[in-house]
């Protein structure tokens, strides 16, 4: 017991000091600014612990909280681009009178995208999925009160209540497949079920683990913004306010991708095939809605809603190659490219985006004058001569995004693009459908690096037509630099990517075994009967 | 037909057949009614399998909780034009097939699906059922939501003392939730009561 609270220790620090906020808020002495300097001191505290845990707790284990190296290096990004936002924040709320609210609940949103990545349990997976979304609703409603700020809460509320109840459903045919709820165990009983011999095609396995992993892909999809599942995104973005816009196109997403990783590639042993196939469609018709409606957008945040879609898109072609390199393990790329295998590029392009992604909606919160926000893209002309370090920044963050080497995007784009080529159906043929994707990919960083170079252009081309009073405060600058000083230290992304080629192999198969059967199947022996009833 | 049998095929029927009503009835205080129909044998049907506090719970928070709280805000706002939900037959068409798709996802695989071959049976068969009798699943329930197994602790061996932590964390997880819902809804209650002053 003292184990498993060991191994949520970070987590808990953020919970316990976010409810602590809200109580304290209900004293009136805590002066208003101080509230971020405390969110801040959390992060450093949840990230000491996170640290001494690596020394203290060793990798591996059956408990509900899965420790490897996933979760770590999962919660340390966490850590970083949160304490990215919390900067952005401080401005903005240091006269705020929701500020200890607003801090506790970004701290929650951190505490459940870190719970994500270390659940072993689909409960509790569950359960750090909602830590993510319930905080964000009441965000989304707590600084901008108008008709759009109205309109975007509920639309996000009601389409995010949805997507949790097919994600559910998923999970509810899950347990019914394995019946449990514990992910290692779950992977341990369909291995000894369906597994065949490396190389070969899975069986296929039963058709109610093909339904749960669309129902899942589903509920996840809404998470990360996937095409058919996108609608809500960019009247969200536009409806709310910059530092809000920012949070869902990171939080949410990075926690959605996570849990795919937990529940689909690294669980479903024997479904990989059709998962393969549902990975490859949403990946192509993600990456093409999202770039070609972002070109059409003349709103900054609509259009970055859009280019967050596509980014979607792109990080699903590493999920879809993981999953082939699920029952191709002697043939996955991580050994001789030293590129990294499927879901090791999607990390890695997942920490590289939200790295961007933060520095950009940092961007848009530093820059508008005071009562008014960056709508128009037209706002950001001539920046490059009014604001010359920003608009440098800004331009790093573009081409990042457009993939423009040696940026950190490139790298990540190279990764999952050389994963997607090098699939071979037999040793030395082509697979189409990862073929197709790989050149359906290549178009689409075509068409990304059309807006995204426009927008570099309405900055450094234009003439400036008016001097833009920047009202975010010398915090929100400072984040920028700091997520522009740390996307230029991984355009030399040997260190990262060695990290995250270490994390995708899927991980070692627990005997099926009964570590932790659901309360009401257990009363079989006859002392449990005893225990059991009164 | 047993009595179980024949208790089974009521609520099965009553649940489904008022979820139809709910969907077909335009006036939303029939729609709260049909939906207290629907739920409720929910509830019977988790009886019947012996899940006694998971029905307790579905009546309680459901029938007794939601139910009367909708009500009470369908009393408190619907006015003349608010009762009466008219779906323009456009997104009718739209939902209706969406929804008979999924309906024949599910039935086609619940047909095709070989249920006694499934891992989860197997690994079942092994594990034992609990006989439905038996029911009283509140104890261990709430055991374990408070982080005790002793059904699971007493038994095992060569452990050195550790114990397993039941629900204890999840249950936690699920009260920091409650604990921000109730923060959001206190700013709701208060940024409406500002507007009417």
């Amino acid at each position: 017991m003292t184990e498993t609270v060991m191994l949520v220790l970070p987590q808990t620090v953020l919970g316990l000091l976010a409810c602590l906020f809200i109580l304290g808020a209900s004293f009136g002495s805590i002066p208003r600014g101080s509230w971020n300097s405390w969110a801040l001191l959390g992060l450093v505290a949840a990230g000491c612990t996170l640290h001494f845990l690596s020394d203290a707790v060793p990798l591996g284990g059956t408990t509900a909280v899965a420790v490897d190296s996933l979760s770590r290096g999962f919660q340390w990004g966490c850590l970083i681009i949160g304490a990215l936002f919390v900067l952005m924040a401080r401005e903005s709320q240091a006269k705020s009178e929701t500020a200890a609210e607003f801090h506790a609940l970004v701290l929650l949103v951190i505490c459940g995208m870190m719970l994500v990545s270390a659940a072993n349990e689909l409960i509790l997976l569950f359960l750090g999925l909602e830590l993510v979304s319930i905080p964000t609703y009441v965000l989304l409603y707590l600084d901008r009160r108008d008709y759009a700020a109205q309109e975007a809460t509920t639309k996000y509320f009601l389409l995010s209540i949805l997507s949790a109840a097919l994600l559910l459903y998923g999970f509810a045919f899950v347990y019914g497949l394995t019946g449990t709820t514990h992910l290692s165990v779950a992977r341990g009983i369909l291995t000894d079920a369906y597994a065949v011999a490396p190389g070969l095609p899975p069986t296929g396995g039963s058709v109610l683990g093909v339904v749960a992993l669309v129902l899942i892909f589903a509920g996840l999809g809404f998470k990360v913004a996937a095409v058919p599942f996108h609608f809500y995104a960019p009247d969200v973005y536009q409806g709310t306010t910059p530092f809000n816009a920012g949070l869902l196109a990171v939080a949410p997403k990075a926690a959605g991708f996570v849990a795919m990783i937990r529940v689909l590639s690294e669980t479903m042993v024997g479904f990989e095939v059709p998962a393969e196939r549902v990975a490859i469609i949403l990946a192509m018709i993600t990456m093409t809605g999202g770039n070609v409606l972002a070109l059409l957008q003349t709103n900054v945040r609509r259009l970055l809603a859009y280019s967050s879609i596509a980014h979607a898109g792109y990080m699903l072609i590493g999920i879809a190659v993981g999953f082939w390199e699920a029952w191709n393990p002697q043939r996955s790329l991580g050994g001789e490219t030293g590129l990294p295998g499927g879901i090791s590029a999607t990390l890695f392009y997942l920490f590289v985006y939200s790295l961007a992604s933060a520095g950009l909606f940092a961007v848009l919160i530093y820059l508008p004058r005071p009562g008014r926000q960056i709508e128009h893209i037209d706002d950001l002309t001539g920046l490059g001569r009014t604001q010359p370090l920003l608009a440098i920044a800004a331009a790093l963050f573009l081409f990042s995004m457009a993939g423009i080497p040696p940026l950190p995007g490139f790298w990540g784009k190279l990764s999952l693009f050389m994963g997607a080529l090098n699939v071979r159906s037999a040793p030395d043929t082509l697979h189409y459908g990862f073929l197709a994707l790989a050149i359906v990919g290549a178009i689409n960083a075509a068409i990304g690096a059309a807006y995204y170079l426009r927008l570099v252009a309405i900055m450094f081309l234009q003439d400036p037509i008016s001097v833009p009073q920047p009202s975010g405060g010398k915090p929100a600058f400072a984040a920028v630099l700091l997520a522009a000083a740390l996307s230029l230290a991984l355009s030399w992304p040997k260190p990262l990517l060695s990290y995250v080629n270490g994390i995708g192999e899927r991980p070692g198969v627990v005997a099926a075994g009964d570590p932790d059967p659901p309360v009401y199947t257990t009363k079989v022996n006859k002392h449990r009967t005893e225990v059991g009833s009164p | 037909m047993s009595g179980a049998n024949f208790l089974f095929w009521v609520y099965a029927l009553a649940a489904g057949g008022s979820a139809i009503a709910v969907v077909l009835t335009q006036n939303v205080v029939r729609m709260a009614f049909w939906l207290i129909v629907s739920l409720g044998s929910t509830a019977g049907l988790f009886f019947l399998l012996g899940a006694d506090f998971v029905g307790a719970a579905q009546l309680l928070v459901y029938v007794g909780g939601t139910l009367v709280l909708l009500i009470f805000g369908v009393m408190l706002t619907a006015s003349g034009p608010f009762i009466n939900m008219k779906t323009n037959p456009g997104e009718l068409v739209l939902a209706g097939v969406v929804g008979c798709a999924l309906l024949g996802v599910i039935l086609s695989t619940t047909g095709a699906v070989a249920w006694d071959a499934l891992p989860s049976s197997q690994h079942q068969q092994k594990l034992g059922f609990n006989p439905p009798e038996d029911g009283s699943t509140l104890r261990p329930l709430g055991m374990s939501f408070i982080g005790l197994r002793p059904d699971k602790d007493l038994d095992r061996k060569g452990t050195s003392g550790q114990l397993s932590t039941g629900y204890l964390l999840p249950f936690e997880i699920v009260s920091v939730h409650l604990l921000v819902v109730l923060v959001g809804a206190a700013y709701l209650a208060r940024a409406k009561r500002r507007q009417g002053s």
